[in-house]
């Protein structure tokens, strides 16, 4: 039973990037009560995350220049001194725009290395870029006893 | 020996011929005329993201031969026995899903637009709204919002316009930014309408400038296969993690109390 299709377009036969592979299969399917979920870092999830929290800011100024960029055909007036001082004010907005950035990005990075590392519950509070798929064991069943079944 | 399981096919399906998780081989199961697909781990395996697309891989090739029923990533029984302990009083319900989904496959489809036109045709509508000048952060905000207003727009269109060549959907994630994919559906689409839906897909995108939609499909239908007992799924992950704050037991769903 295959599934030929007629059009030559740009379908993909499965998700490109591990992030959407993962995307896929990690929280959705059937669930089997005899079975544990095997508990797993999600290093792409928590980055992508980050990522999106602190869009923001960028992406607002981003929208704001595209406006200026569409105005700039009909009225050419706009370049004096205001316009010189907006782009003096966005260049230190976009600057720090991107110290935050890095900022969270090294937060999730110890996230993970503190998730990586296993065992202990130290990152229990700090959980913000967490989110509930990024439990902090990383190998599989270390819980899986024997004994338990018998 | 603990079992790890892709999905659940009907009837005797033959395992696929590949190496699954941990690059071992995968079998068949068979249980009340239900085939369940697993791997045999005799160790503690580490699963990443590689093993993600093993998992995929495996369904993906027994989507090949008819419906499945995939299991999320990570499923892991005790052992053969608690496998077949489970799936014999709720064979029935399987093999109804199953029968659901005989001839039908999962296409996931993704939209974008070109930035650029997007905040052309915003603007243009009402202009004197989106006069530049004053706060940046706060001009930047009305037209991201009015991006994302438009954007809806759009996807209502793809989504009306796909629902007549899909038997169902859902959605997939929904846009929480304008940085993101501002549609992310699922669409249940019968197999030999495959086609068809490819042709409504680029005929969306050759009606709408600056749209492009990335369709992926065949899928194992992971959007429309219920979950069952959601609670135990989500705690089951935080195993492991640190202790559930607010009194939830994250073991209390598991037979054997994990």
């Amino acid at each position: 039973m295959t599934m030929a299709s007629s059009s030559s377009m740009n379908r993909a036969p499965r998700p490109s990037g591990l992030a959407d592979v993962l995307d896929l299969v990690l929280d959705k399917g059937i669930v089997i009560d005899a079975y544990v979920r095997v508990a797993l870092v999600g290093i792409e999830i928590l980055t992508i995350d980050a990522r999106v929290v602190i869009a923001s800011v960028d992406t607002y100024l981003r929208f704001a220049e595209a406006v200026n960029r569409l105005d700039l055909q009909p009225n050419k007036q706009v370049a004096g001194l205001p316009g010189l001082m907006e782009e003096i004010t966005q260049g230190g907005a976009q600057h720090k725009t991107k110290g935050a950035l890095s900022g969270v990005k090294e937060s999730a990075k110890e996230v993970v290395s503190s998730m990586r590392g296993g065992g202990d519950d130290s990152d229990e509070s700090d959980g913000d870029g967490q989110r509930r798929e990024a439990p902090a064991e990383r190998s599989a069943p270390n819980d899986r006893r024997g004994n338990r079944n018998s | 020996v603990a079992c790890y399981l892709y999905g659940i096919a009907p009837g005797t399906s033959p395992a696929p011929d590949l190496r699954g998780v941990a690059d071992l081989p995968v079998r068949g199961v068979q249980v009340d005329a239900l085939t369940a697909v697993v791997t045999d781990l005799e160790d503690d395996v580490e699963l990443d993201d590689g093993e993600a697309s093993r998992h995929l891989d495996v369904l993906l090739a027994m989507l090949q031969d008819g419906p499945v029923l995939p299991a999320a990533f990570g499923t892991l029984a005790p052992d053969e026995q608690s496998l077949t302990g489970e799936m014999g009083p709720r064979a029935p319900e399987l093999r109804f899903e199953l029968e659901r989904l005989r001839d039908v496959v999962e296409i996931d489809v993704t939209a974008l637009d070109d930035e650029a036109s997007a905040v052309s045709a915003v603007v243009s509508t009402a202009p004197d709204r989106f006069r530049p000048g004053g706060d940046p952060l706060l001009l930047g905000e009305r037209v991201a919002n009015a991006v994302m207003e438009h954007r809806a727009r759009v996807a209502d269109d793809i989504v009306v316009r796909l629902r007549k060549v899909s038997v169902q959907d859902a959605a997939r994630k929904t846009a929480a930014s304008p940085e993101e994919p501002f549609l992310q559906w699922a669409f249940l689409v019968r197999r030999d309408a495959v086609g068809d839906f490819d042709d409504a897909v680029a005929d969306l995108m050759d009606r709408t400038p600056g749209l492009l939609l990335q369709s992926v499909g065949p899928l194992p239908a992971f959007s429309f296969v219920s979950t069952g007992a959601v609670d135990g799924a989500s705690a089951a992950v935080q195993q492991g993690a640190a202790p559930a704050s607010g009194g939830t037991d994250p073991f209390r769903s598991g037979k054997w109390g994990w």
